[in-house]
């Protein structure tokens, strides 16, 4: 793909038909880990151009799903296309298109934030003075170029997270593969990254995170996918899936589990009489 | 009144648990003597590997404990003079590895961290006495009092020096428990920095060497250790808290039980002294609302990162500046951003050092070009200096070219076998690459994620320790061809310690994939080995290591030829043995890279540490 425009916020491939394939379209992923199922034969399909939000209970499978479909766990069956190239049997193309933020996997952290860019830019095959130029800008929108000095492992967790997004942005990818991009964010970044997510779907770019937070996903998606053990429960338009409640009712709903306190804890009120 | 606060007045009213005001010290120590039982109980269970590493060390724990008491008890028949000396030494030791150890060992018994008590309404002293009873749990602890109650027996010569034995059998457990107990208290701050961990863990490693080294001179050291020095280290040891309670009955056996009291005083003053020590600490550590110290430095104090990283319950002085600080930075950079048109003008300043800033150290950049090799490259070129495994290696191999050229000089040994030396630090250093990939962890992914090419990682890797190490060698072959006064052996020194930096790389890459285990975390404890640290590993890396010294052999040989036979076979190695380094480094990447390309995933989960 072209390598001369600005970060991220500017994917290409904005004119597509309605005849493309989807930006994701994940096909009866299994993974299993020992003796737990972690995901059960999961199929969906993420729309191009969608702002898609994929919640699911702890444990749900949230993130092996997204690491079988971005080529970092291999699927015991089934496969996962980008915009119709297989993960698995044609990675360079298809991963080319992906910029992924995993959760709980470290980054190159003994370099400095700028250098980590740098790097991650030139994997990419950026031109050098290209990468320091997008490393600098991303730099400068997500608030840490007081910081693009300073080793990655010195960061706080939301400074990671921040540089993280940054180095899934800088090769300018079609498609935002984000695992619980929110969490341990600063409200005032948390609003950055959210410009940034909206103006990158808007000008055509598809955005997948994950989150467990249901008001965020409902402020700023416009498909979710509801997760819990290792299946979709149901998919689609927000409107369509949330019906007349809310996320959050629809979704423990589905999930259950949900216990009516009833007389517990009665202890706990604070009785005034 | 308090009942006008709903908050304060519930738990006087409702008669449950919460009202019965604070736990007395003695329901305190009960409590926390049973929690350690159970942590380590529970410390057992999980996995198999786990309950075996344990019977491992409960057997090897008795088993110190009744040799101890053995040889304790064999004491009785031995010479007065040669019990105490014995006992001095040994038991010495025995204390000074309760104060070493945790600063060696610091991260493994966090079991009873006084920082996960702060939100528990426990006064201070109660917790105190509930630490030092939890302390006393465990095999160490036992193993220390048993044996030094043990001393019962070798003093059982009179009255006099067993009433002696018993407080000091005491106070030395005592000792031993409060000192790592304080020890571990006064560094749990420090170590909260990333730096101070950094560096116990390059210590730590560089006495792993030492240690190594030493044992080479042992017997030197032997012959040094005559009765004489023995006595007089002894006698200054007894002084020492470290040596005090286990000299203390002899004086009371031999008839000067006021110098066996005095010592007695020297041991119980330590001990006063260091729960003093340990108080304030703990004070100071609980007063801290057990939140790190900020000496990452620049890190998050002026980056509106408002949110802590952790919920700290009782933050009192949050570094961070209040949201409404950076808003309005945080608004303009976000608006200059977000509307697409003016994205190339927004950014792009670059302030602070450049050399913090660019990938490519400027030294480097002759070598290490613009693509994507030259971008992994320069990453590992720096991971030498700031990943604290590497940098521990990067300095060892100084340490050893100088003492390489310095000791001839110094020992007028001018013999030129020596020039074997060179090539054999190639070796080394080609063998530090064994188990590279497992260095970046699950930074791995990265790579993944990029779909990167095996090939290109390889030789990235390969490539950006040879940017060093072939300088270094090159001058180091010089140098001591210079020292020993051969210099007509330059060219097949130069060849053949290149040519085994080359074989060393070759081999690291195909074994950093291939075999690859999960290393300790950067700024871990050197002496934990995660997971991988088996038998199966060990034998692996073994197994590395001869294939390496098989590989480079025939440089070797050629090397020996030229010395001793025919020169002119110098210049031959000085073209074919890189030659042949760069042949097999070829022949590596693309097996270690077409590996990596097929089992990038399964590589990924296989170096990740399993968290335990």
């Amino acid at each position: 793909m072209s390598t001369d425009s600005p970060p991220s916020v500017h994917p290409q491939g904005n004119g597509r038909g309605a005849v493309s394939p989807p930006a994701l379209a994940l096909r009866g992923l299994v993974k299993q880990f020992d003796d737990t199922l972690a995901v059960a034969g999961l199929s969906l399909d993420v729309p191009t151009g969608s702002f898609f939000g994929l919640v699911g209970p702890n444990g749900a499978g949230k993130t092996t799903t997204l690491s079988l479909t971005t080529g970092l766990l291999r699927p015991d069956a089934g496969t996962a296309f980008v915009l119709g190239h297989d993960v698995w049997s044609d990675p360079v193309t298809a991963k080319r298109l992906l910029g992924v933020l995993p959760d709980g996997l470290a980054l190159f952290d003994r370099l400095t934030g700028a250098q980590l860019l740098e790097y991650i830019g030139r994997l990419h095959r950026l031109d050098r003075e290209l990468a320091r130029q997008r490393a600098a800008e991303l730099l400068d929108v997500l608030d840490l170029t007081d910081a693009g000095d300073t080793l990655v492992v010195d960061y706080s967790a939301g400074m990671t997270k921040k540089i993280g997004l940054a180095c899934a942005l800088i090769h300018a990818p079609r498609i935002l593969v984000l695992d619980e991009p929110f969490e341990s964010v600063d409200p005032v970044s948390a609003t950055t990254i959210r410009s940034i997510l909206q103006s990158f779907a808007a000008s055509g770019g598809t955005v997948v995170l994950s989150s467990h937070v249901m008001a965020l996903v409902e402020q700023m998606c416009d498909h979710v996918a509801i997760i819990a053990g290792g299946q979709v429960l149901a998919t689609g338009a927000l409107d369509h899936v949330r019906g007349d409640g809310s996320l959050e009712e629809r979704f423990v709903d589905l999930v259950g589990g949900h216990r009516d306190l009833g007389n517990g804890l009665a202890w706990l009120r604070t009785s005034q009489g | 009144m308090a009942a006008d606060i709903p908050g304060l007045s519930r738990t006087r009213r409702d008669g449950g648990s919460p009202g019965a005001g604070p736990p007395g010290i003695a329901e305190i120590i009960r409590l926390f003597v049973a929690l350690k039982l159970r942590l380590i109980g529970n410390s057992l269970k999980g996995s198999n590997a786990r309950l075996v590493a344990g019977l491992i060390g409960a057997a090897a724990g008795v088993g110190a404990i009744g040799t101890g008491i053995y040889v304790t008890v064999q004491l009785r028949h031995a010479d007065a003079a040669d019990a105490r000396l014995a006992l001095i030494l040994g038991g010495s030791l025995v204390v000074l590895a309760w104060f070493v150890l945790p600063v060696l060992i610091f991260g493994i018994d966090e079991s009873i961290d006084p920082r996960r008590f702060i939100l528990l309404p426990l006064p201070r002293r109660a917790l105190l006495a509930g630490m030092l009873a939890a302390g006393f749990v465990g095999i160490p602890a036992a193993a220390t009092l048993t044996v030094s109650l043990a001393t019962l027996v070798t003093w059982a010569r009179g009255i006099l020096p067993v009433l002696y034995a018993l407080p000091a059998a005491a106070l030395t457990a005592l000792l031993c428990v409060v000192a790592s107990r304080t020890v571990t208290t006064a560094l749990a701050g420090a170590f909260r920095s990333r730096r101070m961990r950094d560096l116990v863990s390059m210590a730590g490693m560089l006495v792993v060497v030492a240690a190594l080294a030493l044992q080479l001179s042992f017997t030197s050291m032997a012959q040094l250790a005559s009765r004489d020095t023995m006595e007089t280290i002894g006698d200054v040891l007894a002084w020492t808290p470290l040596g005090a309670t286990w000299a203390a009955p002899y004086d009371a056996a031999t008839g000067s039980a006021a110098l066996g009291l005095a010592r007695l005083l020297v041991a119980a003053a330590t001990v006063g002294a260091m729960v003093a020590v340990w108080e304030r600490t703990l004070r100071s550590s609980l007063e801290n609302g057990g939140s790190p110290a900020r000496t990452g430095r620049r890190a998050s104090r002026k980056l509106g990162d408002a949110a802590p990283a952790k919920p700290a319950p009782a933050d009192p002085a949050p570094a961070d500046p209040a949201p409404g600080d950076v808003a309005p930075v945080g608004g303009v950079s976000l608006t200059s951003q977000v509307s697409p048109a003016d994205q190339v003008s927004s950014g792009a300043r670059v302030p602070g050092p450049a050399a913090r800033r660019r990938l490519t150290p400027a030294w480097a950049g002759i070598v290490l070009r613009d693509t994507v090799t030259g971008a992994v490259a320069a990453r590992v070129l720096h991971l030498w200096w700031r990943d604290p495994r590497q940098r521990v290696s990067l300095l060892i191999v100084p340490l050893l070219l100088f003492a390489l050229i310095i000791g001839p000089v110094a020992f007028d040994l001018r013999n030129e076998a020596l020039v074997l030396a060179v090539p054999g630090v190639g070796t080394l250093i080609g063998l530090l690459m064994l188990n590279h990939t497992a260095f970046d962890g699950t930074a791995l992914w990265s790579h993944l994620a990029v779909a990167l090419p095996g090939q290109v990682d390889r030789a990235g890797r390969a490539l950006g320790t040879a940017v060093w190490a072939i300088p270094v060698i090159v001058l180091a072959s010089i140098a001591l061809c210079a020292v020993i006064g051969r210099p007509d052996l330059v060219p097949a020194a130069i060849g053949s310690s290149v040519s085994t930096v080359l074989v060393g790389l070759a081999f690291g890459s195909v074994s950093s994939v291939v075999i690859a285990f999960p290393a300790p975390p950067a700024s871990a404890n050197p002496f934990t080995t995660p997971s991988g640290g088996n038998v199966v590993v060990v034998l692996q890396q073994f197994a590395g290591g001869l294939i390496v010294g098989m590989l480079s052999l025939p440089v070797y040989v050629v090397l020996g030829l030229a010395t001793w036979w025919r020169l002119e076979l110098g210049w031959v190695l000085l073209v074919l043995g890189p030659a042949y380094g760069l042949v097999l480094l070829h022949v590596g990447n693309r097996l270690g890279g077409r590996y990596l390309d097929r089992n990038g995933p399964e590589l990924l989960r296989r170096i990740t540490p399993v968290r335990t």
